[in-house]
């Protein structure tokens, strides 16, 4: 083993190197950005404060639907933002997976906290710890018709909007709704556990009336089994959210009706509508891992909902129809 | 706004947040990275390498404290940049001594945090100038010129203080039963 990698063990700050005027700091904020929209819109249901790809797991496990957008990641060299404005980054290099920070003996470890929190499903709140490592699971609710999530937004008194009907030509096939607790309200602890790997699983439970639905998604299929994937999420930078797409894809910007901003982005593999309509009141919710610093503030805000429509055959004139008709 | 704040507002994903960090260290973290591979690669791929650290320190701001920000970004810094040049198969141009055996043999993690802890006290052992002659080099890839312009200090001296940290830090591993012994 070489000295230099020896030194990869350590981290310091001690030494005053002299700074060089290499670049601006305003253009590695804005790859930086670039790189933080192309991900969040890859992943559209990663917990922003889970470590590792835990809420991705559970939600895909659940809506196989999102695989489509998933499969772009890391792929997108370009960004465009609501208002018709695109950049052009290098997006393709992709992400060293070694980090100080996480040494790989730490790995089986982590594995088995993701397997703990993929099996955890309902409104129920699972909180896995290992080590300095720590993720929630997604509180979900799978739905089983179009007609139980209608019920479940009224009942909530939800700012989310869905489709008057199923669109012509496709059935019902599969969705979910995913839930956050208002911040006025707090979860409640049901049981820690210390297993014998070592990992601690604490379960906590949410008041009813302080679950609000943050997130859904609808998945319909045709007869030649195509399909149509509808999601609205609640965001917390709406108005600043990014689309990655490649060269050669077609992205323009729409007016849809009701909506603030719309665009459309024709990949080759499918064909996405992105929506934004802005929350009149923003909502707040209390982060459950907020409960595991104490120094860590767990409130946050959405300030508008995105929704987004994906079909794999499509375009993207049809898919604003089946909106307009 | 103050260290504590601004990793708070990362922890909520505040963009601004980021952009008080990056003000504040992407000159630093750039001179890292460039030192690394500035010789072999191109200011694109700089610039690469350390939004990649920032996207590092967004998603990963809840573990660090405040006060180690710092010593945090030069290490995914150092570490990314490293990663970078092992990928187009570039070697650094340091003076370097095998000093032991591969980690890829290394079975137990409990081995390579006694490494860890052995480097650490090699370290502590130095003495001014030695530590720091040692880190620019080996650490932050300073190249022997750049360390003798930046410290004042003439370049044979430079070369003889680094081989004495080389010595110290063999020593320390010898003492761990960890320096391979016919060095």
């Amino acid at each position: 083993m070489k000295i230099s990698d020896l030194l990869d063990l350590i981290e310091d700050d001690s030494v005053p190197i002299r700074e060089k005027d290499i670049i601006a700091s305003e253009r590695i904020m804005e790859v930086t950005m670039a790189k933080i929209h192309a991900e969040n819109e890859a992943n559209p249901f990663m917990r922003k404060k889970v470590r590792k790809s835990t809420t991705f797991v559970i939600i895909a496990a659940v809506i196989l639907a999102l695989s489509v957008t998933a499969l772009a990641a890391g792929l997108f060299n370009h960004v465009a933002r609501w208002d018709g404005t695109q950049w052009e980054e290098t997006m393709a290099t992709p992400m060293p997976t070694t980090a100080p920070e996480t040494p790989s003996a730490e790995e089986p470890e982590l594995e088995a906290m993701d397997e703990v929190l993929a099996k955890s499903q309902g409104r129920e709140l699972v909180i896995a710890k290992c080590g300095s490592n720590a993720g929630s699971n997604e509180r979900i609710e799978v739905l089983t018709s179009m007609n139980q999530l209608k019920e479940l937004l009224t009942a909530d008194r939800s700012p989310f909007t869905i489709p008057v009907c199923v669109p012509e030509g496709y059935a019902f096939s599969r969705g979910a709704v995913a839930y956050e607790l208002a911040a006025e309200y707090s979860y409640t602890l049901k049981s820690s556990e210390m297993q014998d790997n070592g990992l601690v699983v604490e379960r906590y439970t949410a008041p009813e009336e302080g679950d609000f639905i943050s997130a859904y998604t609808l998945v319909f299929v045709n007869s030649t089994g195509d399909e149509l994937v509808l999601s609205g999420r609640m965001s917390e930078n709406s108005e600043s959210a990014g689309f990655g797409y490649s060269d050669g894809d077609n992205v323009r910007k729409v007016d849809m009706e009701e909506m603030d901003n719309a665009l459309v982005i024709e990949y080759p593999e499918y064909t996405a509508l992105f929506m934004r309509k802005a929350l009149n009141n923003s909502i707040s919710y209390i982060f459950p891992l907020g409960m595991i610093r104490e120094d860590d503030d767990p409130v946050n805000e959405f300030d508008g909902i995105i929704y987004r429509i994906t079909s794999t055959t499509l375009d993207g004139e049809a898919i604003c129809a089946l909106l307009a008709p | 706004m103050d260290e504590r704040r601004a990793l708070r507002g990362l922890t909520q994903h505040n963009e601004t947040a980021l952009a008080w960090f990056i003000e504040r260290y992407a000159p630093y973290v750039n001179t890292i990275v460039f030192n690394i591979i500035g010789n072999a690669m191109s200011i694109k791929d700089v610039e690469e390498v350390s939004s990649d650290v920032f996207l590092v320190l967004w998603k990963n701001a809840e573990r660090i404290r405040p006060g180690k920000v710092k010593a945090y970004l030069s290490g995914i810094a150092r570490n990314m940049a490293r990663d970078r040049l092992r990928q187009a198969d570039q070697a650094l141009p340091l003076e370097e001594d095998i000093l032991t055996s591969s980690a890829a043999d290394m079975e137990h993690d409990v081995e390579v945090r006694e490494q860890a802890r052995l480097v650490n006290q090699a370290m502590l052992n130095m003495e001014y100038p030695d530590r720091e002659i040692f880190l620019r080099h080996y650490y932050y890839c300073q190249p022997l010129s750049q360390i003798a312009e930046e410290m004042g200090i003439n370049l044979s001296t430079i070369k003889t203080r680094l081989r004495r940290g080389r010595g110290k830090l063999k020593d320390e591993l010898r003492k761990g039963g960890f320096c391979d012994e016919d060095i």
